[in-house]
């Protein structure tokens, strides 16, 4: 567990209510990497949703393409939270990082008897999957 | 003569036990070459390695060569191009990566330039990847080629010892 104040940070969380953020609180996990540790892989069963809390990680796309996370707060791992849970990137930490670890299943229970938040973290989900669109898309540049 | 005694008179056992001796002791030397590969071949990279740096340390202290892109004798603070200064270790590695993403072309992918910057040894190349990025040194293409990137244009990469005072990153 964290504290609800670290995660109120998160940009992702931002206008999700304090009594949200509080109940995310309860399940997060803080997890440690270290430089050039892979947090997850592309096509791999996806558990778990992260959100940064320190570092930067690069998103590897099976077609090459790739962004940096840096910002404290990003999110990464949303393949964990949509049907047919499989990552569609793989994270590679370039420095050490630390993020706070959600697992689905713990998210899922919380959906279930809070169908506000299910609402609400699922519309953040959406814009990121829009947001990162243009890197899961597209032709391969140079093979 | 039949049967064994022919082989006998001509010499036939010597003849096959000098054959199996050689024979054995050949693959005992290609086995014995073959399980020391791995490490003479460990010895001639690094050794190759090292004639690599120091080509390109001399190539650094005696001349501004490419990377500094400046013509000999002209000041520096002429230059009105953004220089960054990075210590050895960085700009030994920032011409790795520049030599390894020129075997991709203008436009390169992170992640295999990562990927073929681990396979050759580079020291640290996740670390320097984000120090190269964070740096400016490298950006992002946009529009349809987002997720792609490039070196950035226009950037002057020196030794921090030669770069005008006050040179700060990006």
């Amino acid at each position: 567990m964290v504290e609800a104040s670290e995660l109120q940070q998160s940009p992702f969380l931002a206008d999700i209510p304090d009594g949200d953020v509080q109940r995310l609180a309860e399940v997060a996990v803080v997890v440690h990497f270290r430089e050039g540790e892979i947090i997850f892989q592309a096509n791999g069963l996806a558990k778990n949703f992260f959100l940064l809390k320190s570092g930067s990680v690069l998103l590897c796309f099976p077609n090459g393409r790739s962004l940096v996370v840096r910002r404290p707060g990003q999110a990464l791992g949303w393949s964990s939270l949509v049907s047919p849970f499989h990552y569609t990137a793989t994270a590679v930490c370039l420095t050490d990082s630390v993020t706070y670890q959600f697992s689905n299943t713990e998210l899922f229970s919380l959906f279930r008897m809070d169908a506000g938040l299910a609402t609400r973290i699922t519309a953040k989900i959406e814009s990121l999957i829009q947001e990162r669109k243009p890197y899961r898309m597209g032709q391969t540049s140079q093979g | 003569m039949p049967g064994l005694s022919a082989i006998a008179a001509a010499n036939g056992w010597f003849i096959t036990a000098a054959g199996l001796i050689i024979v054995f002791t050949c693959l005992a030397v290609l086995a014995a070459f073959i399980a020391r590969l791995e490490k003479m071949l460990f010895f001639w990279d690094r050794w190759v390695a090292w004639l690599q740096r120091l080509k390109r340390r001399e190539s650094l202290y005696s001349a501004p060569g490419p990377l500094a892109q400046e013509s000999p004798g002209q000041p520096l603070e002429v230059s009105s191009a953004p220089t960054i200064p990075l210590s050895g270790e960085s700009l030994e590695v920032y011409q790795y990566f520049q030599w390894l993403t020129r075997l991709e072309g203008d436009v390169f992918s992170l992640c295999r330039v990562l990927e073929k910057a681990e396979k050759r040894g580079i020291p640290r190349p996740h670390f320097h990847l984000d120090e190269l990025l964070r740096l400016g040194l490298i950006e992002e293409l946009p529009g349809e080629d987002r997720g792609f990137y490039r070196w950035t244009p226009g950037i002057i990469v020196q030794h921090e010892e030669k770069a005008p005072h006050g040179a700060e990153p990006l």
